[in-house]
């Protein structure tokens, strides 16, 4: 179906966008396309995962990226709530007014990245809500407007205490993020040296801002008519499972739903467009199990843009082979000269193992086998079979 | 503790296998190579080889394992049939009733029609020796 044409180029840019920023985040895509989507759809985001996994690093870079004024803070049990929002113009207290000075605050943030965000106070989470519900800042009878689109927040792990899960809740989207993987640990490895020397040109040329805005009247206007009866048929069969997606939580997510229907080139949400409802669930075990229990709804996701984050929700054996397959492409791809000749075909072997390890004979769709037969075709010695150990 | 059979979407990081000539075939191969496969470890029981690394050879029949959790190791397609923040007091547990130490590969054992089970072969994979060691030996 057919889309105006700014809308059409606000999306084409923020593909590129996405791309450019995943070379510089190696084993990120879904990470920052969540936080993407977030800022289309103007909710927040919950980013769990042990220290040194790249998480501010990612949202300060794709911060940087939008052309949106940005306010980052590491949060520790002692932080004042005026480190947040400002402290109070002491020539307006003299006159006996409260008047916090919020520039370059977290109240006139567009951006927020809030670190060890459930180390807060009472106070600093209180006003915080206000913030993340209203857009609104209040202090005593001061009270300034938000223009915040998107709050990130991140922490080692989830709150165990009911007061500060309820403010876990206003987080739309929760993402787990792990240790990169050892297929993923060379390719991050080059990306951080060339970061740590300054080589790689790294920084991403901000993105407009009216792209972000574009995108945002954009998925407002599509229709997810088509798609209520089994979103409801979703959420009912999450409650079976005993996972808990608020109320408030349910209707927010349609918003996501329409954004991906939007970025997927339709006017109208439909079966592919589902898969957000994984990163609405705040807890990690229930999360796979959600990927298990709606397999059968979320085998038709799909979206170009927004890949990553669909492999991330659905992450199963369709899924698993599609990036098999680009990654054997990619290996094929980069054939060496005859110094690295060895090395390389090692790689192809490994890759050949990955591909074993996954998929038979039967079971292996048609791309991957075309890829493994040519992967053989390399290994195999000029004079006989392809290298192989029988047992 | 339970483990449960799951699709096959884990990275291998290694392989083990029992056959005796394909053990043999498999060595010669790696140490006719060591710089390329020098950085595999190996670990040589009685009847079988698990070998991990960042590179690792294509040999049919071997069942390729992933790290399922620090210092476990499980086939790929196998994962724990229990919460995650209860695997670690459970693996202890397990450690402590059978007397061994990780690190280890657990094979699970699934009877046909079986998708959890409760029973699994343990192999430990320490100590670990280095394929460029061989090479230099």
């Amino acid at each position: 179906m057919g889309q105006g044409s700014g809308l059409n180029k606000a999306i084409v840019t923020l593909r590129g966008h996405i791309d450019l920023l995943e070379k510089r985040f190696v084993a990120r895509r879904s990470l920052l396309e969540i936080v993407m989507l977030a800022l289309i759809i103007r909710e927040h985001v919950l980013l769990i995962g042990p220290p040194g996994t790249g998480k501010s690093a990612a949202v300060r870079g794709l911060a940087a990226s939008v052309n949106a004024q940005s306010f980052e803070y590491l949060i520790g049990r002692f932080t004042e709530p005026s480190e947040l929002f400002g402290g109070l113009d002491l020539n307006a207290l003299k006159d006996g007014k409260i008047l916090p000075v919020t520039e370059g605050m977290l109240p006139e943030a567009e951006v927020a990245f809030l670190d060890e965000i459930f180390l807060g106070s009472t106070a600093i989470l209180n006003a915080l809500l206000g913030i993340l519900n209203e857009r609104v800042y209040r202090r005593g009878q001061f009270m300034v407007r938000s223009p915040l689109l998107s709050c990130v927040g991140a922490s080692n792990h989830l709150p165990e205490d009911g007061l500060l899960a309820a403010f876990a809740d206003r987080f739309l989207f929760t993402h787990f993020v792990d240790p990169v993987d050892d297929a993923e640990l060379q390719q991050l490895l080059t990306a951080g040296w060339s970061e740590l020397t300054g080589v790689s040109g790294a920084a991403v040329a901000p993105m407009p801002r009216s792209v972000l805005d574009t995108l945002h009247a954009g998925h407002l206007a599509i229709d997810i008519d088509p798609v209520r009866e089994a979103y409801a048929h979703c959420l009912r069969k999450l409650r079976l499972l005993g996972v808990v997606i608020s109320d408030r939580k349910s209707v927010q997510a349609l918003k996501a739903i329409a954004a991906a229907a939007m970025l997927r080139g339709s006017q109208s949400a439909g079966i592919e467009d589902l898969w957000p409802l994984a990163f609405m669930v705040q807890n990690r075990d229930q999360q796979h199990e959600v990927r298990e229990l709606l397999a059968e709804e979320l085998r038709f996701a799909s979206n170009p843009v927004l890949s990553g984050s669909v492999i991330a929700a659905t992450y199963g054996i369709a899924a698993h082979g599609a990036r098999l397959t680009q990654q054997g492409h990619e290996l094929l791809a980069a054939k060496p000269g005859t110094s690295e000749m060895d090395q390389w075909l090692v790689k192809l072997e490994t890759h050949l193992v990955h591909i074993g390890a996954a998929f038979s004979d039967d079971t292996i769709p048609a791309g991957l086998k075309q890829v493994k037969d040519d992967i053989l075709k390399h290994l195999a010695p000029t004079d006989g079979p392809p290298a192989e150990v029988h047992g | 503790m339970q483990w449960r059979l799951t699709e096959a979407v884990q990275t291998p990081c290694g392989l083990w296998l029992e056959d005796e000539t394909a053990i043999a075939q498999v060595m010669d191969r790696l140490r006719a190579k060591p710089h390329v496969w020098g950085d595999i470890r190996f670990v040589h029981g009685l009847s079988w080889l698990a070998i991990s690394g960042p590179v690792l050879p294509h040999v049919k029949g071997a069942r390729a394992f992933y790290s399922a959790h620090e210092g476990w190791y499980l086939p790929v397609g196998v994962d724990f049939a229990v919460p995650e923040h209860v695997r670690d007091e459970l693996l202890s547990s397990l450690v402590s009733t059978h007397a061994f130490q990780p690190p280890a590969l657990l094979l699970p054992d699934f009877k046909p029609g079986q998708s959890i089970t409760g029973e699994a072969d343990a192999y430990l994979l320490s100590p670990s020796y280095l394929i460029s060691s061989l090479a230099n030996a």
